[in-house]
């Protein structure tokens, strides 16, 4: 993830918004005069950074969304993605708490013609 | 990127923030999960693998409709839609080499977003189509116009899933010089396609390449190279399926001089790499296509005992060691049940495909015009569906619903 570019904001009008997202653009920001850190660390650091909770992780999409931040976006929405591919569909629904609306039949009409993608 | 949904009265955008709690005391996130806008949700769908794409259709009525959103499927990965084939029931005079108007389509079972125009009734007025080659949704076709005489025609590159087209200028290559015309296109790359021709040598009998043109929709023009290969090689069969791949068109090919043996060809969009290198024998010319991102190569071989005969995939490792991983063998007769020990593999077996996304070959056995589908996982064989008059080339289609630059009306 390459270093955000954050427009200036006064400290407390963000001061309570997600910390680590924050410390990252503002490390992140702070050497953005600096030369660029090698691939190999900045993707190490994007790994250890997204090692957190699901409930976090939503949050930095949320708050990554809110605050523009186009790569932590990209870093985020991947790592969730990773996490649940090979997840079953009642999984994702308690993941994402969502009621299963379909009725038995359409549910397996749409799974019939999946079929290929649940072997 | 919409902002995060915010049913509370006007505040100020730090203190609205400052509501999210970290460790949420609902189970799994269930506040921020439930924040998720549906373009965030997308943003996440769009990452995964087409499999878990299509599995999670099944988790509502407002994913299915999410997935399914037109302006959503320029984003998210496509599942196979089908296959095109050729036509048996037309005929032509030189009806072997060229595949038949109007092109055919076979549904593959599992699509069920709305029909695509696969006929390309949508290109401007013409005499005839033919299908060439199909790549990553988009489709390379003969175009002969209405008003044109005799076997003139153009290049028409376009895309079913959105109704675009362009028209290529002409190569500068005699009809009657190309071996074969290919299409190479991959969307993860570049937003740009090539097609490649591969010319022949001026030998009436049994010529062998000496070049390739390429048109690049970057450059919009063709650029002639000659060839650098080490050997011979010649196109054993015009509609065999090509792949392309990391950039380089890759096609089996007939390879050598005198004597002559099975290798697999590539060339890159530059006309600048060349290689060539051999293929795991077999008991057919062998077949290629590009699956879950890797080369694979089917063929049939004779098991030790000399009397068996296995169908067997390979993938290719990587270019500099030139290196076939075997990922799949299996006896004949699980697949096709028991028959004679050279079973008509010469006339009675076509390869239709491999899927792109996960392991199943697709193939026609028998006297009557199968589609059948082996999956190497399960190791299920079952039939789709019958094709009324289906023969080569079968090429897979998965639609592309982005809108590129490099077509236009």
């Amino acid at each position: 993830m390459t270093a955000p570019t954050m427009t200036s904001r006064s400290p407390t009008s963000t001061q309570r918004s997600s910390p680590r997202s924050l410390s990252t653009a503002r490390s992140t920001s702070s050497t953005s005069t600096a030369a660029a850190a090698p691939a190999e660390d900045l993707k190490s650091f994007d790994a250890e950074f997204v090692k957190v909770d699901r409930a976090t992780l939503f949050d930095l999409i949320l708050a990554a969304n809110y605050l523009n931040i186009k790569g932590l976006l990209d870093l985020t929405c991947q790592t969730v993605a990773d996490m649940i591919k090979d997840n079953t569909p009642e999984e994702i629904r308690k993941i994402f708490n969502i009621k299963n609306d379909f009725t038995p039949e359409e549910e397996a009409e749409v799974r019939k013609e999946n079929q290929w993608a649940f072997e | 990127m919409s902002d995060p949904v915010d049913t509370s009265s006007p505040r100020k955008k730090g203190r609205t923030l400052s509501r999210f709690p970290y460790a949420s005391p609902h189970s799994d996130g269930g506040m921020a999960v439930e924040r998720l806008t549906d373009d965030l949700l997308v943003e996440i769908l769009a990452r995964l693998p087409v499999k878990s794409l299509c599995r999670f259709k099944c988790v509502s009525n407002h994913w299915l409709a999410l997935i399914h959103h037109p302006e959503h499927r320029k984003k998210l990965p496509q599942p196979l839609a089908g296959f095109f084939y050729g036509s048996t029931t037309t005929s032509d005079s030189y009806s072997e080499w060229l595949l038949k108007s109007p092109v055919r389509f076979a549904d593959f079972p599992g699509r069920c977003t709305p029909p695509i125009d696969t006929s390309c009734a949508f290109l401007p007025n013409h005499r005839r189509v033919h299908l060439l080659d199909c790549c990553n949704g988009l489709l390379l076709c003969r175009w002969y116009d209405a008003s044109a005489q005799g076997d003139e025609f153009h290049y028409v590159v376009c895309n079913p899933a959105t109704r675009k087209w362009t028209v290529l200028p002409d190569s500068g290559k005699a009809a009657s010089e190309v071996a074969t015309t290919r299409l190479g296109f991959d969307p993860a790359v570049s937003s740009h396609f090539y097609v490649f021709e591969l010319i022949n040598a001026h030998e009436l009998w049994d010529p062998d390449i000496v070049g390739v043109a390429v048109y690049s929709s970057e450059t919009r023009k063709w650029v002639y190279k000659e060839k650098k290969w080490n050997a011979e090689i010649r196109i054993i069969n015009r509609q065999s399926a090509s792949v392309f791949l990391n950039g380089y068109l890759h096609f089996v090919a007939d390879c050598g001089g005198i004597s002559v043996s099975p290798c697999l060809a590539v060339v890159d969009t530059e006309g600048e790499t060349w290689m060539n290198f051999d293929v795991p024998r077999g008991l057919l010319d062998g077949f290629i296509q590009r699956s879950q991102g890797r080369l694979h190569y089917a063929n049939f071989q004779r098991a030790e005992d000399g009397v068996t005969i296995r169908l067997v995939v390979y993938v290719l490792e990587n270019y500099q060691s030139r290196e076939w991983i075997l990922k799949h063998s299996v006896d004949t007769s699980h697949i096709f049940g028991e028959t004679d020990s050279q079973f008509g593999l010469d006339g009675d077996f076509e390869w239709i495909g491999i899927h792109p996304e996960c392991n199943m070959i697709f193939f026609n056995f028998g006297w009557f015009i199968t589609f059948t589908c082996y999956n190497m996982d399960s190791g299920q064989v079952k039939l789709i569906s019958g094709l009324v008059d289906g023969k080569p080339p079968y090429m897979p289609y998965v639609p592309l619903y982005a809108e590129l630059q490099s077509l236009h009306i």
